[in-house]
């Protein structure tokens, strides 16, 4: 993997990285990708519909308060780095 | 003076309810190795400073006559399992201050009983690694031989139980990381069924692979803490209960899958396999063809994960912050500068596998392979009752030696990661050592089970350390 495309992939991820750590990443990625390709060569004999559907569902509960209003929301805030008139604090973005 | 070397969760019940000791007379005695040791192994990240509450609760319920399995017993908890109003945090700069504002249900299962939750215990930065080398806090140190690694990413949990500093640790298991710490540190460690042990309350890493489960001294307890754990949770819509009713005859051996490990680890499996014979155990030799691509599956599955769970560490919500001018840079900054390398080069490799014109040839391909290797599992069971295999190909090595070769050491998890794609069950028992230069060196039998035959583990796994 180049330097470029990790660079991009940083940018996706969220992640300002320095030049040094771009360029060990590239190598280190690059070697686990090397690793991992082998499994484009395992052979599927079974159909893929009925992989893509065994065992997974989705699971909902439904739609309804699981506890009183407020009850969370001091501790909550708290966790927040920065908080203002009960809510959490974010920077402009229009 | 309390004999913690023979001390099991078991022996500290009897000794407890019959007041030959006070809970407060074990917590001192394990509180003392820990200010005697800590300092120089790095194995707890916090010995919590209010413990006085959790002694007199414990011992005012042992008085009444009403003890528990786990009342007045003194546990570690991993860094990233959350007890409600201390530190979680994940041996991550991010989450450094964060305070959990709920408990996970396995406290709350273990607070139920009056166990005593001594302190939080070192880990590699969000469970990502195999040598507790990845805190952002420094490595932990094997109470064996301090120059080696404990294993990972439950190094800590691991040492603090091998080195007398906990009876039991809790610690969470995503391709191996309960039961090749506790082969490391000659323990015993369980990773149970996938999702019948609650991940509420566990820092995510990879949510489709992610289990909790007890690191311990032998069988019997490692029994007794998953009894007191499991269950279906409101609160995990993955979790589940059941149970499975198997009497093992035969333990199937996947010869064609035992490569690449060191010689007299290998001589060590073979002899534990001659002890299970010995015990009316018949080892057949089974072919699981698709587990040469386990760990392969698992370096694209894994990372998928990470990068969609990592995503909610962003300096807004929880955890530590670096300021910047606009709210981009908040992000960039906070998640480039308090993130550890590791952690951050799997989510720029989870990034790939999951972006267009990737996804086929990565992540929906390593998903198909990962349903093959569940059903070649899945299918194996019906001939065999257990499946057998080294817990690591190696002891524990080095502090360093394999810190800047990812591949190699993504290598030390061949034997285990498999059995987190399948989501059954497996647990490391210690079954002999081996010699490293100066030091005498553990390994560990990792046994298999069928879903939420957990069961059959300890029945094998209980008559096999009796010898």
């Amino acid at each position: 993997m180049d330097t470029e495309l990790v660079t991009k992939l940083a940018g996706l991820a969220r992640l300002e990285l320095e030049q040094s750590e771009i360029e060990k990443m590239s190598h280190n990625i690059g070697a686990i990708l090397d690793y991992v390709d082998q499994v484009k060569n395992a052979v599927s004999e079974i159909n893929d519909l009925e992989l893509e559907s065994a065992d997974i569902r989705n699971v909902f509960r439904a739609d309804t308060d699981l506890n009183d209003s407020g009850l969370h929301t001091e501790n909550i805030l708290n966790s927040a780095p920065e908080i203002q008139d009960n809510q959490i604090k974010v920077k402009k973005i229009l | 003076m309390i004999d913690l070397k023979n001390l099991t969760i078991k022996k500290a019940r009897i000794l407890l309810d019959k007041k030959e000791i006070s809970v407060k007379d074990l917590v001192d005695a394990y509180l003392k190795n820990i200010s005697e040791k800590n300092s120089d192994l790095n194995i707890y990240r916090e010995v919590y400073s209010d413990l006085e509450n959790q002694i007199d609760s414990a011992q005012k319920i042992i008085d009444s006559g009403k003890s528990a399995d786990l009342t007045g017993i003194p546990f570690s908890i991993k860094d990233n399992i959350l007890f409600k109003g201390k530190i979680a945090g994940a041996s991550s700069k991010i989450l450094e201050n964060y305070k959990a504002t709920y408990n996970s249900t396995v406290v709350e299962k273990m607070l139920e009983q009056n166990a005593v939750i001594l302190g939080r215990t070192n880990m590699d930065e969000f469970a990502m690694g195999g040598s507790t080398e990845n805190s952002a806090y420094g490595a932990t140190k094997n109470p064996i031989d301090p120059e080696r690694v404990p294993g990972g990413s439950s190094g800590g949990s691991a040492a603090s139980v091998s080195g007398e500093m906990a009876l039991a640790s809790l610690g969470s298991d995503t391709g191996g990381s309960i039961r090749q710490p506790a082969s490391f540190c000659g323990v015993v460690g369980l990773k149970p069924t996938y999702g019948s042990v609650s991940r509420h309350g566990l820092i995510a890493m990879a949510s489709s692979l992610d289990v909790i489960g007890p690191i311990t001294k032998n069988v019997e307890d490692a029994e007794i803490v998953f009894n007191v754990i499991k269950g279906k949770d409101k609160y995990d819509s993955t979790s589940i209960e059941g149970s499975c009713d198997r009497q093992v005859k035969k333990i199937g051996v996947p010869r064609n899958y035992l490569k690449g490990l060191d010689q007299d680890v290998l001589d060590n499996f073979e002899n534990s396999l001659k002890r299970l014979q010995d015990q009316g155990y018949e080892i057949q030799d089974v072919l699981l063809p698709n587990l040469d691509y386990s760990l392969a599956v698992y370096y694209v599955l894994m990372p998928a994960e990470v990068s969609s769970n990592m995503a909610r560490f962003d300096g807004i919500k929880y955890g530590s912050k670096i300021d910047g001018d606009k709210l981009l840079d908040v992000y960039l900054k906070t998640r480039g500068q308090l993130i550890g390398k590791e952690v951050k080069s799997r989510i720029i490799l989870g990034t790939y596998v999951l972006s267009a014109g990737y996804a086929d040839d990565y992540y929906k391909k390593a998903w198909k392979v990962r349903n093959l290797i569940k059903n070649e599992i899945r299918e194996i069971f019906e001939k065999v009752d257990l499946l057998a295999l080294p817990t690591s190909p190696v002891p524990a090595f080095k502090i360093g030696e394999k810190a800047n070769d990812p591949i190699q050491m993504y290598l030390a998890d061949i034997f285990t990661v498999f059995v987190n794609l399948a989501g059954v069950p497996a647990i490391s028992i210690p079954d002999g050592f081996v010699k490293r230069e100066n030091s005498e060196l553990p390994t560990g039998l990792e046994l298999i089970a069928p879903h939420l035959c957990e069961q059959a583990l300890f029945q094998v796994g209980k008559k096999f350390e009796r010898i």
